[in-house]
């Protein structure tokens, strides 16, 4: 008897500690889905996808790589891209590229791609108005550990971030090309 | 009342042990000297490879690094330490301050302080410090494998870490992509 309720309680004391409030704080912060996208490849653009996709929650899809491309930094609600090849490099060399969807979300799965950090990071986007034209911009650092995008790029540029991942430094001529309205989530 | 005194005379004495006088146990280290001319060589490969927002780079992780392309040091508008603060951010134009390089020069010290004033002064090899075998993942590392023994960013590392000048591989890492 005194040792089924050792392992009962041995059992709660293993449950408890395998919890992480951190992580769990963050993704309460994260708030509720948008009406009418429920989980898919277009739902919660911006956010750190790992944190729910990843080793600690296992969501599924498992993901090792994911994000959302934005056109240019416009403080809270920048303008998502299509089309957008985001091209990354491990640390043994292997390659893998994902496409963006019309919410600008990528990502790659644990089944896909498991990569040996640290990752390098590039993306070609579409010059809009010019068919076929692309243009390559190279993140600066690596990627050292959190596969999120928006573990460290979100919001305004800050002593904390640089901001989201864009395409370019401002608005082009002729400009990005407004979300499809027929794309999940898309503001009117 | 007996009980009582007891604990009076418990409290008393687990006060006296508390409050001792450390004095005797405070030593000076000699550490690697602070010259931001030869620092900033250096602290620019830490904040390349270790620094990054996602690791060393991020308020909660121990040696904490400050630089231009990760984590900035936090500094109100108008402070002195920041020449052009528009561009005072993550990614900014505003290369690693002063400050910046201070207190990255601070966390690399305060690791393993006797241990780093010891390979200062060649007496321990720079083998016994954390930071030097974490990067070669000679110790548990969650960020990997940097560099090994002997590589561009392990000669730099060791070489400011016993006050040999050269710290030209510093540059040959920074050219690695």
């Amino acid at each position: 008897m005194n040792s089924s309720r050792l392992v009962i309680a041995s059992l709660v004391l293993f449950v408890a500690a395998c919890g992480n409030r951190a992580v769990d704080a963050r993704i309460e912060q994260l708030g509720d889905e948008l009406p009418g996208v429920p989980p898919s490849e277009f739902h919660r653009p911006g956010q750190p996808c790992i944190l729910c996709h990843g080793e600690y929650l296992r969501e599924n899809p498992i993901m090792t790589v994911a994000g959302t491309i934005h056109a240019f930094p416009a403080g809270d609600n920048p303008l998502p891209v299509k089309g957008v090849t985001v091209r990354l490099t491990d640390a043994f060399g292997d390659q893998k590229t994902a496409g963006t969807n019309c919410a600008g979300n990528f990502y790659i799965t644990e089944e896909e791609w498991s990569p040996a950090f640290p990752l390098r990071a590039e993306i070609e986007y579409p010059v809009p108005g010019s068919l076929d034209t692309t243009k390559r911009v190279v993140m600066s650092t690596r990627i050292s550990r959190d596969g999120s995008c928006a573990g460290c790029h979100k919001g305004a540029p800050n002593q904390g971030s640089p901001g989201w991942v864009t395409c370019a430094e401002t608005d082009l001529n002729p400009p990005f090309p407004a979300q499809e309205s027929s794309c999940p989530g898309a503001k009117p | 009342m007996k009980s009582f005194l007891g604990f009076v005379l418990a409290c008393a004495s687990f006060s006296f042990v508390g409050c001792g006088d450390f004095e005797a146990g405070v030593s000076d280290i000699v550490m690697p000297p602070f010259d931001p001319l030869t620092f900033r060589s250096f602290s620019a490969v830490m904040e390349r490879r270790c620094g990054t927002l996602d690791c060393h780079g991020h308020t909660s992780r121990p040696l904490r690094i400050y630089g231009q392309y990760g984590l900035r040091r936090p500094e109100p508008a108008g402070s002195p330490n920041v020449e052009d603060y528009a561009e005072y951010y993550s990614g900014g134009k505003e290369s690693t301050t002063l400050a910046e390089l201070e207190d990255n020069y601070r966390s690399i010290c305060a690791l393993e302080p006797e241990l780093t004033g010891e390979v200062y002064s060649k007496k321990s090899s720079p083998d016994v410090l954390s930071i030097v075998r974490k990067a070669r993942l000679r110790e548990k590392h969650k960020g990997g494998l940097l560099w090994n023994k002997g590589e561009p960013g392990d000669v730099c590392m060791t070489n400011w870490l016993t006050d040999n000048k050269d710290l030209s591989q510093c540059e040959v890492e920074l050219g690695h992509p």
